[in-house]
């Protein structure tokens, strides 16, 4: 057999290793040789980028052209990113999503750099029968008052900043009930309306999902979510508060990721309020991997005091995030987890670990479970080297079982400068003799 | 468990043997089986495929044996060992790809097509797009050996079409 070069695959393996191309590099094949002439016509989806084509309205042009020469032949993936100009252009733009949708579309992918509120989805959106991934920022959803949502193969949802009115919450509801078989929904501040204070209220109810991403406003419209969804095993919050989040059903929850803003437990003095966050406590109980921040220990701290914070038996992987460091809470909350085994430590660049840390609660895990501590970030500077030798004493002296212990960091500090934190200042009474301990940067 | 074993015989008459989870990958291959056109003795020919490809292909589906159907055994698992699964087998697929020159990579896109193997031509087709992208057009004809078979003036003229793509 003869020397195989590219030449030798057909048209259709051509068209499909372009369809892994922007559509710029797929269009500048049309002058390798006569073969790939029109080859990139065929290719079944454009990715575009306005930076890519700095005059918007040939870029429209050509977005026009390619779909009424590609005419016949479905196209499945439609992504582009694009800076706002002129009204042409976008009215042009939102036509052609329209036409594209009508094409048997299963990715779409729109990113609007800013958000203008001429930019809407047309209707027919919400009644694909291809599509499969539909991720949109800053373009208007409009409310489907004359369509009945359905959207068979619709798997994943990413949205963020697509609703500017009051029946925000509804439309994106709407959405959610019209997907027999969503697996995952991204919410990124959906909900915007400006110079107004409202409270909404959605509920993510679905049957399907798995994974779920909710990341609330910060100052803006913000809204509160009831989730009832049965299958859900992954659950992201950010910038969330603690009496935002109805829990219905999370029965087979295993990763949590709850990150609260600051000072979320100021607002939450009545029962009512109280009442909803023991519902969300309990519903999240059965994870085995929780990643939670600094402020999220603040407001278990709180609660900790008004009733009891239910046992996390499952939980086997503890991520804490620390801006400002209040690590006698981690150790309280620790108490909650009897069955932890690894532990990691984020703290921030302007984060330090205290001087003054009183360090004598030792958690039951550290006794029987917990192999495996990392600390990471830690800029070791003079004046918290102590901080920092104590942390990790504490860990060394009273974890029995403990295998490994990394101290590590983006930033060289750790390690340089006649090596600040040296092995030698570290505590020689280690609880588990075999534990091995390794400062480096990664 | 053992499983069933099936034999598979290259262009060039080299005899290779696979687990049967293994070959079903290949979507010829499965519909093959289920159609009982497998005897047990006999290897299945493949005539547009060479042994030292079929060698690569069999390679990848022994790699990619347990991932699409078997949601029921990884369940147990622990979700950091799934991860770190995960990624062995990115890191291998990267490996893997690295380790061969683009024409070998025609010829396995070629046998993965033939044999219907969608997650292969996936790879290979997002590996050799890799090569393109960002690429002058000088650059592109030079890696793959592409025969410029334009005339100057028709060059331009393609160029001119669509020239923001040139820019």
């Amino acid at each position: 057999m003869g020397c195989v070069t590219i030449c030798d695959l057909p048209d259709s393996l051509l068209t499909q290793i372009l369809l892994n191309l922007p559509t710029k590099d797929s269009v500048k094949t049309s002058v390798l040789s006569t073969r790939w002439r029109n080859l990139w016509l065929n290719v079944p989806g454009l990715d575009l980028a306005t930076y890519h084509c700095p005059r918007k309205q040939v870029l429209a042009s050509f977005m026009e052209r390619f779909i009424e020469l590609n005419h016949g032949s479905p196209l499945q993936i439609f992504k582009i990113w694009t800076e706002q100009y002129h009204y042409v252009y976008r009215d042009r733009l939102m036509e052609l999503i329209g036409t594209v949708v009508n094409r048997g579309i299963q990715v779409l992918d729109v990113t609007m750099l800013h958000c203008n509120r001429d930019d809407f989805m047309r209707q027919n959106i919400y009644k694909s029968k291809t599509l499969v991934s539909l991720k949109l920022v800053n373009v208007e959803l409009k409310n489907p008052e004359f369509v009945v949502v359905s959207l068979p193969c619709l798997k994943i949802i990413k949205l963020e900043k697509v609703c500017y009115g009051k029946d925000g919450a509804l439309i994106v509801e709407k959405l959610i009930l019209g997907c027999p078989v969503l697996e995952d929904l991204e919410l990124i501040r959906p909900f915007d309306i400006l110079n107004e204070k409202l409270e909404l209220f959605l509920r993510v109810s679905c049957q399907t999902l798995k994974r779920c991403c909710l990341a609330f406003a910060r100052g803006a419209t913000d809204f509160t979510v009831e989730i009832d969804a049965p299958r859900l095993e992954n659950l992201s919050l950010s910038e969330s508060q603690s009496d935002r989040i109805v829990v219905k059903n999370l029965s087979s929850l295993l990763v949590i990721g709850f990150k609260f803003k600051y000072g979320s437990h100021l607002q939450t003095e009545d029962l009512r309020k109280r009442g909803i966050f023991c519902k969300l406590l309990t519903g999240i109980s059965t994870v085995r991997r929780m990643s939670i921040c600094e402020w999220t220990l603040e407001v278990l701290n709180w609660y900790s005091e008004l009733g009891p914070i239910p046992k996390f038996h499952n939980l086997y992987h503890l991520q804490v995030m620390f801006y400002k460091s209040s690590f006698q809470l981690l150790t309280a909350f620790l108490e909650s987890c009897p069955n932890l085994k690894k532990i990691v430590l984020d703290y921030g660049v302007t984060s330090k670990p205290e001087q003054q840390i009183d360090l004598t609660n030792v958690p039951c895990c550290l006794t029987s479970t917990l192999e495996y501590v990392e600390i990471r970030e830690l800029i070791v500077i003079e004046e918290v080297e102590t901080g920092i030798i104590k942390l990790v004493n504490y860990f060394l002296e009273n974890s029995a079982i403990l295998k490994k212990l990394t101290l590590s960091s983006r930033y060289s500090y750790i390690t340089n400068q006649e090596g600040r934190l040296s092995y030698k200042k570290l505590t020689s009474t280690r609880l588990s003799p075999t534990c091995q301990v390794i400062i480096g940067n990664y | 468990m053992s499983s069933n074993m099936i034999m598979l015989k290259s262009s060039d008459g080299a005899s290779f043997e696979i687990e049967e989870a293994a070959a079903r990958k290949s979507k010829i291959i499965a519909n093959m089986i289920e159609v009982e056109c497998v005897d047990e003795d006999k290897a299945i020919p493949l005539q547009n495929v060479t042994g030292n490809i079929l060698a690569l292909v069999i390679e990848y589906c022994n790699k990619h044996i347990v991932d699409d159907d078997d949601d029921v055994a990884t369940e147990e698992a622990s979700e950091e060992e799934e991860e770190a699964k995960k990624k062995k087998v990115d890191d291998w697929e990267a490996e893997f790809m690295n380790s061969m020159s683009l024409e070998t990579m025609f010829e396995l896109l070629l046998a993965a097509n033939y044999l219907n193997i969608k997650s292969l031509i996936d790879l290979v087709c997002q590996t050799i797009a890799n090569n393109i992208k960002d690429k002058t057009p000088e650059e592109v004809r030079k890696i793959f050996s592409i025969e410029n078979d334009f005339t100057p003036e028709e060059e331009e003229e393609i160029r001119k079409e669509n020239a923001w793509a040139f820019g």
